[in-house]
């Protein structure tokens, strides 16, 4: 199963670093935390990123303008609002996002599913 | 109409020794793409806690929050400076808004607590977190639904970030209720506590859930002995 590389989007720092330890946790998975804008774009030139999640501290304005400027320059990005609900909610979000994704088969691995 | 059935023993599971649960939705490890939310309503966790142990400190932001404590006590403490315990018969609200720690433990040394978990979507974004908590009125709840939450500071039981409302009935004999949905776009999901009911022609057992949408009313008969909540929401 290829790993999953998510950069986690806030600029609440004790936030942010839980989240980035909670998708650390998980086998396969490799979250990096940014705070800002700048420090984001310079991220995804660097690495091969599948997903861009925002957490706290984002404003709707803000989320659709960093939106459209991501998937300006790179158009197969996942874009995942996070809901605030830490473990609880965030590998169901994930998996709802890379569910119909061509390559979702490639990250998708022993999640508990009915 | 659009109805949604959810037996008990469908529900997904997890047993972490301290913690058993059981969700009506998609929650922690378990995933299943057909049961991810009922509109804004996102989790409705079934908690069964471990006397003296709980969930230590964490974050949630963007997400309303409450609690209602069926069996035993929970004390909460978080980063807006509230400690509280919530006993059986409480029913709390945390507005996480821009974000807020806090941990819930079970409060007894000498029993278990069990308690209703239950996850809404905000209608506004990045909010000053807030705390309530209030003691339900059994009285009011007696043959009839009371109502608990609501969007509106003004009215009965606690308030919060969307256009949602929530009643509970505790009904000592059979009884046909009428639900009128309050806001047009709303859906109503039906969980039962104790006893059964039956709801649009629909038979429930405890713990049961049936969610329905594009109507103005649910009809519900309320078996000797039971005790039904009622979460409606926006499904849009």
């Amino acid at each position: 199963m290829k790993e999953l590389e998510i950069i986690v989007f806030s600029p609440i720092t004790d936030m942010r670093d839980v989240i980035v330890r909670v998708i650390n946790n998980e086998k396969k998975w490799n979250g990096y935390g940014v705070p800002s804008f700048p420090e984001l774009m310079v991220l995804l030139r660097q690495r091969s990123i599948d997903i861009v999640l925002f957490d706290a501290g984002v404003s709707t304005d803000e989320e659709i303008e960093i939106s459209h400027k991501i998937k300006e320059a790179f158009p197969k990005i996942i874009i995942i609002q996070h809901y605030g609900g830490g473990s609880g909610l965030l590998k169901n979000e994930i998996m709802s996002a890379l569910e119909g994704q061509e390559s979702s088969a490639d990250f998708i691995d022993d999640a508990n599913t009915k | 109409m659009n109805t949604v059935l959810h037996k008990a023993d469908t529900r997904g599971t997890a047993n972490h020794g301290w913690l058993q649960s059981k969700y009506s939705f998609s929650f922690g490890n378990y995933y299943n793409s057909e049961r991810k939310q009922f509109g804004m309503l996102r989790v409705l966790n079934d908690d069964f806690v471990e006397a003296s142990k709980g969930f230590g400190k964490h974050p949630h932001d963007n997400i309303e929050i409450i609690s209602i404590p069926l069996e035993g006590d929970l004390e909460h403490k978080d980063s807006l400076g509230n400690v509280a315990v919530i006993k059986e018969g409480d029913l709390q609200i945390m507005s996480a808004g821009t974000g807020v720690f806090h941990s819930e433990f079970n409060k007894n040394s000498d029993r278990s607590a069990k308690f209703l978990q239950i996850w809404i979507y905000p209608n506004k974004k990045n909010v000053e977190p807030r705390y309530d908590q209030i003691t339900l009125n059994t009285n009011k709840m007696k043959n009839q639904f009371s109502q608990v939450v609501s969007p509106d500071e003004t009215y009965d039981g606690v308030w919060l970030h969307q256009d949602a409302w929530f009643h509970i009935g505790q009904f000592e004999k059979e009884m046909n209720i009428m639900y009128s949905i309050k806001k047009e776009g709303n859906g109503v999901y039906a969980f039962i506590l104790e006893g059964t009911a039956e709801v649009e022609g629909h038979k429930l057992l405890k713990r049961d859930g049936f969610g329905i949408w594009d109507v103005k009313n649910m009809n519900i008969t309320a078996s000797k002995n039971s005790k039904i909540l009622l979460i409606e929401v926006p499904m849009n």
